[in-house]
């Protein structure tokens, strides 16, 4: 017989526990149910059941004809792009919070988008043509988004791996990099200007069967790596880093190791879609204010949310206005920013 | 069972080698469509058992006698190799440049989709602005252009991303071509018109115009003094627009000596600099005027602005009255000509006191542009007015 009162405690763990289940499940099913609608709404008049018809015929067979290549390949990897993205960004906005004890820290705090930006600014005003440089601007993209990680982490073994040097080193990166790219645009011809600042601005336009899968699989393989961190980050939240040794977990490193694949998340999605912002800041946020601050739950909730979050604003940046596209940060900016403010009037206690 | 299925396969593939099925098949060995073929793919079909539709053969009939059976190619201005095999019938234009190409060299009836900035064009294209919208031509809806149903579809040379548009396509295994031309640059106008003119079997409008282009470009080159006045061009005061822009290239062509020279894109400038430079004539980029607006007042605060600009006072430019305002909607446009002998003008309004830039103006759209626009009444393209 066990005693009552534990058994109360048992019961309210596992009340406590159940809500933040239950907003998994109710993400999830979000997600499935926005994603199904997106997928009706487009400028090629398809009817609803035509649209479902094609999608069902398509998980086993080509799309053979123009109706079910738009739905296919046009708006159902946009879509699932926007899913992945918004996870990934959300999910690595959620982890640098955490190890940074920081409300307003993001993977971008550390210089990810501005590194990105020059180099994405770099290759497209150096390749000759817009047809020569896809790959490279890309590719170079990614490469110049990790050097501020790795600044960062040389600082961090001459310094410590301490929140302030990690935060005020990379604002440091974000200021250089921008100036840097500021520089590059006074010497580059008008036209290649535009494009990089096209580049930047960031839209899931980009979208297809080719480029979605390594991001996919960047996104699982980090998102399962920093799962498996979610306890150590619980402990250096609550208690501090001198506690945190004390039980046995070595801050530091796990700071080094969270940022590493933090950052490369979030250079794996912006080096193909540029600069979304936002993202990364509210979502985890939002999900901290409804289901608390318990990162084996916040993790998973604040990627589904994320996920949820960005392909809503994707489906309306397509089609309010269609066929003219508003781009995407705009819509996140409009509306996650008054769904921020509102749960921060109505929150009961202290969240952070 | 399988005995069957095997005389149907073959039967089926006899059928393939029997005639083309296929428009392109058409061009398959020679690259060209023969009286043979033309002939065959005729019978065929008045005996019933064509596979090519009544329009793909009446393509075919065009193609034998207008082109002497064989496509037609051309290099676009992104440096690709665009061939088409069938006349063009239906065009997405992405942007309003292409769209006044297209009614220089008429073919305005071949459009059948233009973005939101065209849209907004009432007095510019009376007709065409009511054409169904495909959204921005940096971002177009792709969905938009598809259900469009286009042949060509053109766009900028460096906007939209290729992976927005060309890839796009492909993966919709849609055949839609896409031809890259900017039409708003002085330099590369005259070769854009003449290739669109030749797509389009259009050669006679795009010469007319071309002549009326050269016309006037080198009536400018043959004028340019030996003493050139010095030019600093801009888009705010202090916002230099220096080699490689439209209004650089612009002020250079009509026998500028610009102070920005060696010096690359937009930048901003030391006021100090503008006093030393100590430029004659200060030319000033505006977004205010254009076609559709006849409230000059936007381009007269850009005006005054440079004007009251604290130091400039001892300009030249501005101690003698010699700032001017011109409207992008003028210069970066195939009627860019128009700009040119405004410029010069202002450069040098002795050596050009016989042209009008006016009348100039009017001519182009009556000519080219056929609207009923009076530039006297209508529009507002400089500051000071003309």
């Amino acid at each position: 017989m066990m005693d009552p009162a534990l058994l109360q405690v048992k019961e309210e763990y596992e009340k406590y526990i159940g809500r933040k289940i239950l907003f998994i499940i109710f993400t999830s099913v979000l997600i499935v149910i926005i994603a199904g609608i997106s997928a009706t709404l487009g400028s090629y008049p398809i009817s609803v059941s035509e649209v479902y018809s094609i999608i069902l015929k398509c998980l086993v067979s080509h799309p053979e004809n123009t109706k079910e290549a738009i739905v296919w390949n046009l708006r159902m990897p946009r879509i699932l792009l926007a899913i992945i993205a918004g996870a990934g960004l959300a999910s690595s906005g959620a982890m640098t919070q955490g190890i940074l004890r920081n409300p307003l820290a993001t993977p971008y705090t550390l210089g990810i988008s501005s590194a990105a930006g020059l180099g994405a600014a770099i290759a497209i005003i150096l390749s000759k043509g817009i047809f020569a440089g896809k790959y490279v601007v890309i590719g170079n993209a990614f490469l110049f988004s990790l050097i501020p990680t790795f600044v960062i982490l040389a600082l961090a073994r001459v310094r410590g791996a301490t929140p302030e040097t990690m935060i005020l080193a990379g604002i440091a990166m974000m200021y250089i990099f921008s100036a840097v790219t500021t520089i590059l645009m006074y010497f580059a011809e008008a036209e290649a200007v535009k494009s990089a600042y096209f580049w930047m601005v960031g839209d899931l336009g980009k979208a297809s069967w080719e480029i979605n899968p390594p991001v996919l699989a960047s996104f699982l393989i980090c998102f399962i790596l920093l799962m498996w961190k979610t306890w150590d980050v619980n402990v250096m939240m609550t208690a501090g880093d001198e506690v945190a040794k004390s039980l046995g977990v070595n801050p530091e490193r796990e700071r080094i190791f969270v940022m590493l694949v933090s950052a490369f998340l979030t250079a794996s999605i912006i080096s193909f879609t540029g600069t979304i912002g936002f993202i990364c800041l509210v979502a985890p946020h939002i999900c901290r204010m409804i289901i608390g601050g318990d990162y084996r739950y916040l993790l998973p909730a604040s990627a589904l949310f994320g996920g949820a979050l960005l392909l809503t604003c994707d489906t309306i940046a397509r089609t309010i206005l269609a066929p003219v596209i508003l781009p995407v940060g705009v819509i996140t900016n409009c509306l996650g920013g008054p769904m921020f403010l509102y749960l921060l009037i109505k929150r009961k206690k202290e969240y952070w | 069972m399988r005995k069957v299925f095997i005389a149907l396969i073959l039967l089926i593939s006899c059928i393939g080698v029997v005639s083309a099925n296929d428009y392109m098949d058409l061009f398959k060995g020679d690259n060209r469509i023969t009286e043979k073929e033309l002939a065959n793919i005729i019978t065929d079909y008045m005996l019933g058992n064509s596979t090519l539709s009544l329009n793909e053969i009446r393509d075919a009939s065009y193609v034998y006698i207008h082109w002497n059976g064989e496509p037609k190619s051309i290099v676009d201005s992104a440096n690709r190799t665009i061939t088409i095999y069938k006349p063009i019938k239906r065009i997405v234009a992405l942007h309003s440049d292409a769209v006044e190409a297209l009614v220089i060299v008429g073919a305005e009836d071949k459009v059948v989709g233009v973005s939101k900035y065209t849209k907004e064009s009432k007095r510019q294209f009376p007709e065409l602005s009511k054409l169904p919208s495909i959204g921005s031509c940096f971002d177009p809806d792709i969905e938009a252009i598809v259900s469009l149903n286009p042949d060509v579809v053109i766009s900028y040379v460096r906007w939209p991303d290729p992976s927005k548009l060309e890839e796009k396509f492909k993966l919709l295994g849609l055949n839609i071509t896409v031809i890259r031309f900017d039409f708003y640059k002085g330099s590369t106008m005259k070769e854009e018109i003449k290739k669109l003119g030749y797509l389009l079997d259009k050669e006679e409008n795009a010469s007319r115009y071309i002549k009326w282009f050269e016309k006037y470009e080198n009536l400018v080159k043959s004028r340019i003094p030996e003493k050139k006045v010095k030019v600093y061009t801009c888009s705010k005061p202090l916002r230099a627009f220096g080699e490689g822009s439209g209004l650089y290239d612009l002020s250079v062509a009509a026998g500028g000596d610009n102070v920005l020279k060696g010096r690359k894109g937009y930048f901003d400038v030391d006021p100090e600099q503008v006093i030393v430079w100590a430029p004659d004539v200060i030319l000033r980029w505006s977004y205010a005027g254009g076609y559709e607006t006849d409230d000059i007042s936007g381009m007269k605060t850009d005006y005054e602005e440079i004007v009251n600009q604290p130091g400039f006072e001892n300009v030249p430019a501005v101690k003698n009255g010699r700032v001017y305002v011109i409207s992008a909607d003028l210069a970066t446009a195939p009627s860019f000509p128009v700009a040119l002998v405004t410029v010069a003008k202002w450069l040098y309004p002795e050596v050009y006191s016989d042209i009008n830039p006016k009348e100039v103006f009017q001519e182009y759209i009556d000519n080219f542009l056929h609207i009923n626009y009076n530039v006297s009444k209508h529009g507002s393209f400089v500051y000071p007015k003309w």
